[in-house]
């Protein structure tokens, strides 16, 4: 039971740091050049904004979550977890940033989602693999 | 009428930039842990000084910090159901890594969830950025 529920925190805080980043980044904040000028001033508007903080504090809970998960239950039931993450994340763009998501877009989310899912599980199966890390989150450090 | 590009040159470009940085970061940081001693509170100081002075820890953090804030840029302008998924070619390119620079044999499985990514990517990659502007086009 507490193993599902660390599956779920995982997931959940994980997808509610990438909305809330992309919440927070959504005012503003594109890079307008590459002198460091503009990048001071990017790193500047990222560091200030709450939700993009809001959104490093669940990145940061899903990747405790996720080594409290790892302590507990093998890789091959915690990573069909982060696979799963891209769907939540496409669901929490629909309802919540009110994105329009194309059929088209479902179908690539799902096919994505299937192609992590046997990435990383072969990795799983083969110790000298290098497990590829997870695209989905931006503060996240960990490699799913 | 002209149809307007899906993705603009900035957009390509920073998606790139996002998957290669998260790619090499990680195969960096991968081979610098490797090389590292096993963990203890009475060797810190000394744990320490190997981390900060391997050649290869310092960039793998370097290129992670550049993908997390290329990545944050995009949600600036685009969906974050269109950055999320396509940024997962980093598993393509870090499998790529893994055979043709590391050496490792990758089973078939995983050239197959190599595929299946592919396919996904180039299914979103076929849809507009920002969803957002385009409904704001059509009022």
């Amino acid at each position: 039971m507490f193993t599902w529920l660390l599956i779920l925190l995982t997931v959940v805080a994980g997808s509610c740091g990438d909305l809330f980043c992309a919440k927070g980044m959504a005012s503003g904040g594109e890079l307008t050049g590459f002198r460091p000028s503009h990048i001071g001033r990017l790193l500047r508007s990222i560091i200030t904004r709450r939700m993009v903080i809001l959104g490093a504090a669940c990145d940061a809970l899903s990747f405790f979550s996720l080594l409290g998960l790892l302590s507990r239950a093998q890789l091959s039931i915690a990573v069909p977890a982060t696979a799963f993450s891209f769907v939540v994340d496409t669901l929490g763009a629909h309802f919540f940033l009110r994105e329009h998501i194309p059929w088209k877009r479902w179908l690539g989310v799902l096919c994505v989602a299937a192609g992590v899912l046997l990435t990383v599980e072969s990795s799983n199966g083969n110790p000298s693999a290098r497990t590829p890390t997870p695209a989905p989150t931006a503060v996240q450090t960990y490699h799913h | 009428m002209k149809r307007k590009p899906l993705l603009t040159l900035k957009t390509i470009s920073f998606l790139t930039i996002a998957v290669l940085a998260n790619s090499f970061g990680n195969l960096l940081l991968a081979i610098g842990m490797d090389s590292m001693p096993s963990f203890s509170m009475a060797i810190l100081p000394h744990y320490s000084f190997v981390l900060l002075t391997s050649p290869f820890i310092l960039p793998g953090m370097f290129l992670s910090a550049v993908y997390m804030f290329t990545q944050l840029s995009l949600f600036s302008w685009a969906d974050l159901s269109f950055v999320v998924p396509v940024i997962a070619s980093s598993y393509v390119v870090t499998t790529l890594l893994s055979e043709f620079i590391l050496g490792e044999s990758v089973e078939l499985q995983r050239w197959l969830g190599v595929v299946l990514i592919t396919i996904g990517v180039a299914f979103v990659m076929r849809t507009t950025p920002n969803t957002h502007a385009e409904v704001e086009e059509i009022k």
